[in-house]
């Protein structure tokens, strides 16, 4: 029960993911376009904790290492958006 | 332990749900900021679900894994924010216009007065000269 039940959680996350690509695509302004990509990272960051779950306890890393790079990432290019540059 | 995986499995499973119906709401809104809303509110829920199971699957024999994953919980809910409000500035100081005419824009209105010197600061235009 356990293994179908992990199995039907990153299907879900897939179709999440296929989502937020298609937002990635249509979106008529750039904030759409970081937005999406800020959701994707999420999406992402939950895919390699199923992962943790699955296979490896090694990768929680990965999970910690994308949050905080999509974070610092995300205030850059709102703040490069605005201004033009980023200090 | 057989009771702490399939709690962590069930709790697994609904933040994905959770996580799947956040991201249908940004693709149909019609709107940046509610968007936004959809995008910012519930897609770190969704995440914090995941890791909440996670916490509990590791809980009996890992306990390092279990606190790592506490550890990403509390950072995403904490810094999460952060980015939204910062995408939502950027809408609107980029000029991105609202579906219907918002009631109140108390955004348009902070940024008349100057607040004061750390406002100054976030409020410079981009047509200042270098340092």
């Amino acid at each position: 029960m356990v293994g179908i039940t992990l199995e039907l959680a990153l299907g879900f996350l897939a179709v999440a993911l296929v989502v937020s690509f298609v937002r990635l695509m249509k979106g008529p302004s750039s904030v759409d376009r970081l937005l999406a990509v800020e959701t994707a990272s999420l999406i992402i960051m939950a895919i390699m904790a199923i992962m943790a779950m699955r296979s490896s306890m090694e990768f929680l890393v990965v999970v910690l290492i994308i949050s905080v790079l999509s974070i610092v990432s995300s205030v850059a290019v709102a703040k490069y958006l605005v201004k033009g540059r980023i200090f | 332990m057989e009771i702490t995986d399939k709690i962590g499995s069930l709790l697994v499973l609904i933040g994905a749900v959770w996580m799947l119906l956040g991201t249908l709401g940004l693709l149909r809104f019609p709107d940046v900021y509610t968007r936004l809303h959809s995008s910012g509110l519930v897609s770190p829920l969704g995440v914090t679900l995941v890791l909440l199971g996670l916490v509990v699957h590791f809980a009996p024999l890992q306990v390092s894994a279990s606190l790592l994953a506490g550890i990403i919980i509390v950072f995403v809910l904490l810094t999460y924010p952060l980015a939204t409000t910062a995408m939502i500035w950027a809408a609107h100081r980029t000029g991105v216009r609202a579906y219907q005419e918002p009631v109140t824009d108390e955004l348009e209105i902070h940024d008349q007065q100057e607040v004061g010197a750390e406002a100054g600061i976030l409020l410079e235009e981009s047509d200042t000269s270098d340092h």
